[in-house]
């Protein structure tokens, strides 16, 4: 029982993060998530400490905060200080992430999350973290209370603005001209984006999650030539990698969010190499075949 | 506070650890590709976990070739994806960055569970121990300076026309590639040094913020590593001092703390900075 829930904890992470990744990777927007799921953590130990609680709605005020701050400054030290996009971002991230690991170990006795919990998360511990009435009721892991909503705003925000979102995604330019209120759809991804790697850090932590928002989707850009299609491939992918990674890292008893990670990385591998219309063995032959006829 | 001999070997680590940082920092921050020394920072974990798999031991050599193996993988698989495939070079970054990452936690937490004798210690290359350098680290750390210092006197100038002009470069018949492999090399040995210090995400940041600080002030290579080299002095110095007085503040993120405390300093004064809040006007 406990390793199906542990799948479809770790499958409902992989579901949202994709949704949303293939909004970022189209957009070019993909080190963002990196640097937002870096950033959340001094929101997530202020949170802690001023509510003196692991209430959830307090996190992700603090985590949706500095999310929003992070995209923001990026924003802004490239538009108004003309930084460059790279430094800008190597900036932001690594200084938030130095304040939360300050903020950690400052008070480590009065908040219960530990680094390794910042940085690879446990899927194990969130399983078993259940929700128990007091009259006893099992109503199973916390988590679960949390992504599914999650993922239920994000498909329905994906589902009404879908249209919108997909005229921002390929032409932004058009977008503007027609009074698409392109900065505010800027914000409510980034804002979405905030809010899973709240739920997902310590069920994967801050750096593998960034893995879940990129790997699959990348992998469906690969293959997919409509949007739909990129959506509904990197939901296969990433549950493929949930299911096959975990029964992995139970065989080599090591993390299991690590693991998934490691076959969505691999599955990626494979379709790059072997993908029928922009696979690498296939783009050889085909140049191989150009230089012969030629 | 320089009575204590172990406070003055770790000042002088982490003083040599943000020079070399700076120093190969600026030269992919031309590049622009600052955030490659993210990547090959969190690409170098699973070299650390299976050369010590491998051998059983926290021999430095051994850590060294593995961290070395892996964070040139990692450098040459964003380089293969990117000329085979029409994905975004944020995607390649985020997507190598976190699959070695991954790895690596796969790696340590089997060791962890295995439960080695010798393994303790490994967690340190996470977020970094700068209070553990002892004396040997900083004979390494300081060969790399050596090195590196040398190495930028000779090719200085390659390194900055392969930012500018690789075109040039390769019409005067220097293989681009070859100068692309040494800095590589020299990033990779930087970070490989210093991680045990400020761990694997501060270490990009003291590559990537000092350069950024010194083009606020200036255009000329030159310079903006002498103002990085000033002010990643100025943030170890506040980095060790504030942990020495607060034992249970870690030094590596203060150094990044000092360091942008710098860079906001700069970005507000700087002669090149295009805010110029303060500004005299000139009548």
């Amino acid at each position: 029982m406990s390793d199906i829930l542990t799948i479809l904890i770790a499958s409902l992470i992989g579901i949202s993060c994709s949704i949303l990744g293939c909004f970022l990777v189209l957009r070019r927007m993909a080190l963002l998530t990196d640097a937002i799921s870096h950033a959340v953590l001094p929101g997530i130990v202020i949170a802690f400490l001023l509510s003196q609680s692991r209430d959830t709605f307090f996190m992700v005020l603090g985590a949706g905060t500095f999310g929003f701050f992070t995209s923001f400054l990026v924003e802004w030290l490239q538009q108004k200080g003309k930084i460059q996009a790279d430094a800008s971002i190597g900036i932001v991230f690594t200084f938030f992430f130095a304040v939360g690991i300050i903020l950690v170990t400052q008070y480590t006795q009065e908040i219960d999350l530990d680094q390794e919990c910042v940085l690879y998360g446990d899927l194990l511990h969130v399983t078993l973290d259940v929700w128990l009435l007091t009259d006893g009721t099992n109503l199973g892991p916390k988590t679960l209370w949390l992504l599914v909503p999650l993922l239920l705003i994000i498909i329905t925000f994906v589902v009404i603005f879908y249209r919108t979102l997909q005229i921002i995604t390929f032409d932004i330019v058009f977008a503007q001209s027609i009074g698409i209120p392109v900065a505010l759809f800027h914000y409510a991804l980034t804002a979405l984006v905030s809010f899973t790697t709240v739920t997902s850090f310590e069920s994967v932590g801050a750096i593998l999650v960034v893995a879940f928002f990129i790997i699959p989707p990348a992998t469906a850009q690969l293959l997919a030539k409509r949007l739909q299609h990129m959506i509904i491939l990197s939901i296969i992918f990433s549950i493929v990698a949930s299911l096959l990674g975990y029964y992995l890292s139970v065989i080599f008893n090591s993390s299991s969010s690590g693991m998934i990670v490691v076959v969505a990385g691999l599955l990626f591998l494979l379709v790059f190499l072997l993908a029928p219309r922009g696979g690498y063995f296939n783009k050889k032959k085909l140049s191989h075949a150009a230089t012969l006829s030629s | 506070m320089l009575n204590s001999y172990t406070t003055l070997i770790v000042l002088i680590g982490v003083i040599l650890l943000s020079i070399n940082c700076t120093i190969i920092g600026t030269y992919n921050y031309l590049q622009k590709k600052s955030l490659l020394a993210d990547v090959v920072a969190h690409s170098i974990l699973p070299g650390i976990c299976l050369s010590f798999l491998l051998t059983q031991e926290k021999d430095f050599l051994w850590l060294f070739i593995g961290a070395f193996i892996t964070g040139m993988a990692s450098i040459y698989t964003i380089d293969f994806i990117k000329r085979a495939s029409f994905l975004g070079e944020d995607t390649i970054l985020g997507i190598v960055l976190s699959f070695f990452f991954g790895l690596g936690i796969v790696l340590l937490t089997y060791i962890q569970n295995q439960g080695f004798s010798e393994q303790s210690g490994l967690d340190n290359f996470l977020l970094g121990r700068a209070a553990s350098i002892l004396i040997s680290d900083v004979k390494i750390i300081a060969s790399v300076t050596l090195i590196l210092v040398v190495t930028i006197i000779l090719l200085g100038r390659l390194f900055v026309a392969i930012a500018f002009d690789s075109a040039f470069l390769s019409q005067i018949g220097i293989s681009t590639k070859l100068i692309q492999l040494i800095i590589s090399t020299l990033t990779i040995m930087t970070i490989t040094v210093g991680i045990q210090a400020v761990g694997i995400v501060l270490i990009a940041a003291i590559m990537i913020i000092p350069p950024a600080i010194g083009r606020l002030w200036s255009y000329q290579v030159s310079r903006i590593i002498l103002i990085g080299l000033l002010a990643s002095i100025l943030s170890s110095l506040i980095g060790v001092y504030i942990s020495y007085t607060f034992p249970r503040s870690p030094t590596g993120p203060w150094i990044v703390v000092g360091l942008v405390g710098c860079f906001l300093f700069s970005l507000l004064f700087g002669t090149q900075s295009s805010l110029k809040v303060f500004e005299i006007r000139k009548i």
